[in-house]
């Protein structure tokens, strides 16, 4: 026991930190790298890489390129939205990876670093955000912007600061979604008989089509005015995409059948967020994204998941007065079918520029 | 904070446990004190801390009074106590469910926001803890315990606090008293050993079922028959890896603090009859509802009547102490209703094989499981309906693959399996050690998905 014990243990923790801090599937550590090609993409560069990026990184890089008209943040869901869909002037996506409320507060300081006020900002609501136990730690690439949107001088904080941030990395070089990630990663890239280790994102000129050609795993694609998109390669056909809609109920992803109440912290937190953007004279609009029809058919018959949806639906509407708040869950609401569906609640950009097409016009309502 | 946390195991325990190793007297019950109130304090909200500190302040002055006053008035010295934890569980667990149900006998709509609180953790357990001590006061069967910081250790001491095992003051005060004047000698080996196995079946068997029994208990209407018998078998291992998972670490932790917690499970499936089981179930609890709540009322002192008629209550509001839901009071009276069953067949009962008895008991356990994990009457009835295959069978989709492969595991656990309260856990072979420690290091990576425990709700 004495010894067979501590050295199991201690090994295999190792080498899961090991593994995840190699492979580093987030791109944290390139962060630097991240944010100085985001501030040199040009409007035709398209960014891609094999791994994950540091997503706070690039939009603190885009933010410092250039002030936008129409602001979009939110997770993936809405991640595919583009300039030319809203045609509301310069728009930048500014989605990120499993977004949290300190993002959005983070994005507050990056918009008044750069004394950027965007005309709108369009805020992305999914179930999950407003559930604690669905938080992640990759807001930390952001830590300083967090600082200061809560007002902290120096002192225990800022000092703080450096231990709180190496606390969130071996948390998530400890994590099973980090460990499972990065071995399916090195597994691919074994059988594709490449190095297992990340290759350095980088700036392609179009067409897209051709950095996808070449790609042996998912590839991450951002445009320069943040959409994304999926490699078809990779993507699901008509029958896996009706499987993973069928399946978001039971699997769970996010939380959203367990969740059992809204979190009246966040929430506040999110209407001070909304108070601060309009204060500072951004018209901003709340969006909940849609669902495939399947998957939001059977969220909506578990009574207790439509009731605490419900819920959310009429506490996002009374967040803040004068703010727009457009509930999209019910992809019937956009006129968005199964067919335009990637999976279980990624929108195709056919549905994408149905949802645009609400957002621009609720814009034309407001004076 | 949970006990499956990285904040826990890495900045917590061995902050809390390196500084109390060195510390002696009430310096040492004072830090274990302030350590658990952080603990508590992080196990939900600050607020928690009031209602507790209410409890512990009100009944360690009533203990101290009742050996100072004159006998008539010892009487209005328990009443207080006893309304005063009554009352503050009755406010923060039960007001709304009898408002509701006032409300659903008269037809009427009522909402009143001052009963929407959230249940601070723990209360149901350190309330019944704070009463025993009171109530062993005025049998005569304690003393007032005259050092405070003893006293908020026996209350507080975080390994037990939020979720048992329901400790008696008698068992945890005398130890608080030993390592105040000798210090902690801790015992490593055993302590981390089961503090390694709760968290394994916490984090491994517990939560894994329920992900994957959740969403299917949540569309109890359209499950079929697998599903409705797999989410039934699951849930009965996933309550009791859960439950003894947590009462696994808490007398872990207890070992690093040389202190030992009483242990409350028994290999409780193994069971061959209703009495049985809660010998083996949550044991520390059946031992408080048998001392306080049936003794209380009669036993079986009074003849065969009187002693079903105090089963049937002791259990049913044994079951209410689980929670603010007719449901938890059905569970319970379904259980006084098996354990009379079970005294009058009793008899017959125990000329049945080992292996028949065995199952039979565990058959009527998971039945009751029925309506503790339902949310409602009604998701209660259409699981029944489910289990007896008014849905039809339902699609065996992967979900359910994984979920009966966890069920046959865990079965052969709890069915097989030894207890690690009757081995040497803290001398274990190489080859024990070794796959101990693997699946350790697995439950550590796997705790970012970790639940909070069932019974933080109790």
């Amino acid at each position: 026991m004495r010894r067979a014990y501590p050295l199991t243990l201690l090994s295999l923790l190792a080498a899961v930190f090991a593994l995840n801090a190699t492979v580093d599937l987030a791109g944290t550590r390139g962060g630097g790298e991240i944010e100085s090609l985001a501030t040199r993409q040009r409007r035709d560069d398209i960014l891609v890489s094999e791994v994950e990026l540091d997503q706070r990184a690039w939009l603190r890089g885009r933010l410092h390129a250039a002030c936008p008209d129409v602001l979009i943040a939110g997770s993936s869901t809405i991640g595919g939205l583009t300039e030319a869909m809203l045609g509301n002037g310069s728009t930048l996506n500014a989605w990120l990876t499993g977004p949290t409320i300190e993002d959005y507060e983070a994005t507050l300081t990056l918009l008044g670093d750069v004394r950027c006020v965007p005309k709108q900002i369009v805020i992305g609501v999914d179930p999950w955000l407003l559930d604690r136990t669905q938080r992640n730690e990759r807001w930390r690439t952001l830590y300083w912007e967090l600082v200061r949107y809560r007002g902290a001088r120096v002192g225990a904080r800022e000092l703080a600061g450096p231990a709180v941030l190496a606390w969130a990395t071996l948390k998530e070089r400890l994590s099973f979604v980090s460990t499972l990630e990065s071995a399916r990663w090195a597994l691919q890239r074994a059988r594709a008989a490449k190095p297992a280790t990340s290759p350095a994102p980088h700036l392609v000129a179009p067409p897209v089509e051709r950095a996808c050609a070449a790609a042996a795993s998912e590839l991450r694609v951002r445009f320069a005015d943040g959409h994304f998109i999926g490699c078809p390669q990779f993507a699901l056909d008509a029958a896996g995409v009706e499987n993973v809609a069928n399946a978001y109920t039971r699997g769970d992803p996010h939380g959203v059948v367990a969740c059992e109440e809204l979190d009246d912290e966040l929430l506040t937190r999110l209407r001070e967020i909304v108070r601060r953007h309009r204060a500072r004279g951004s018209r901003v609009v709340l969006l909940t994204p849609p669902y495939h029809p399947l998957t939001y058919q059977a969220l909506d018959a578990v009574p207790a998941v439509h009731a605490r949806l419900a819920a959310l639906d009429r506490a996002l509407a009374e967040l803040a007065p004068g703010a727009d708040f457009l509930a999209l869950r019910d992809p019937a609401r956009a006129g968005c079918e199964a067919t335009e569906f990637n999976d279980s609640h990624h929108a195709r950009p056919s549905c994408l520029e149905k949802v645009a097409r609400v957002v621009t016009g609720a814009a034309a309502l407001r004076p | 904070m949970l006990f499956n946390s990285l904040e826990f195991l890495l900045l917590f325990m061995p902050l809390v446990l390196g500084v109390a190793l060195r510390l002696r007297g009430n310096w040492l019950l004072g830090w274990l004190a302030f350590a658990s109130f952080v603990f508590y304090g992080f196990a939900g909200h600050a607020w928690f801390l009031i209602p507790m500190v209410v409890t512990t302040l009100l009944d360690f002055w009533v203990g101290r009074r009742l050996e100072q006053v004159p006998r008539e008035r010892r009487k209005a010295y328990l009443l207080l106590s006893l309304v005063g934890n009554l009352g503050l569980l009755g406010y923060f667990k039960y007001s709304g469910l009898l408002v509701r149900s006032a409300a659903a006998i008269l037809g009427t709509s009522t909402h009143l926001s001052w009963l929407e609180v959230v249940l601070p953790a723990g209360i149901s357990f350190y309330t019944f803890q704070t009463m025993s001590y009171v109530i062993d006061i005025y049998r005569g069967d304690a003393h007032a315990e005259k050092n405070f910081f003893a006293y908020i250790g026996f209350v507080a001491f975080f390994p037990h606090l939020v979720a048992g095992p329901l400790t008696r003051h008698g068992q945890l005060i005398p130890q608080l008293h030993e390592i105040a004047a000798k210090g902690i000698s801790a015992r490593w080996s055993s302590g981390i050993a089961l503090f390694s196995i709760g968290l394994c079946k916490k984090v491994l068997l517990a939560d894994r079922l329920g992900s994957w029994l959740d969403p299917i208990v949540a569309h109890m209407p359209s499950t079929g028959l697998w599903g409705a018998w797999l989410s039934l078998l699951g849930y009965a291992l996933q309550i009791y890896f859960d439950f003894s998972g947590y009462s696994d670490m808490a007398v872990g932790l207890g070992r690093l603090f040389a202190i030992e917690l009483p242990q409350n499970f028994d290999s409780p499936y193994q069971a061959r009859d209703p009495s049985d089981f809660w010998r083996r179930w949550h044991i520390t609890l059946s031992v408080w509802l048998r001392d306080y709540l049936y003794i209380s009322l009669g036993g079986n002192r009074r003849g065969a009547r009187r002693t079903q008629l105090n089963l049937l209550l002791t259990m049913t509001l044994g079951g209410l102490w689980h929670g603010a839901n007719w449901t938890f009071a059905i569970w319970g009276l379904f259980h006084g209703a098996i354990l009379v069953g079970y005294h009058a067949t009793r008899d017959g009962w125990d000329r049945w094989p080992p292996v028949v008895q065995r199952l039979v008991t565990f058959a009527l356990v998971c039945v009751g499981w029925v309506f503790f994990r339902a949310p409602t009457v009604a998701v209660a009835v259409s699981w029944f309906a489910g289990l007896a295959g008014g849905h039809g069978l339902g699609a065996f989709d992967p979900t359910l693959y994984k979920l009966a492969a966890w069920v046959v595991g865990g079965l052969a656990i709890c069915m097989l399996g030894t207890n690690p309260y009757r081995s040497d856990v803290g001398n274990l072979s190489a080859a024990r050690a070794t796959l101990l420690g693997a699946a350790t290091a697995a439950a550590v990576v796997l705790m970012n998905y970790s639940s909070k425990f069932l019974y933080f709700q109790f």
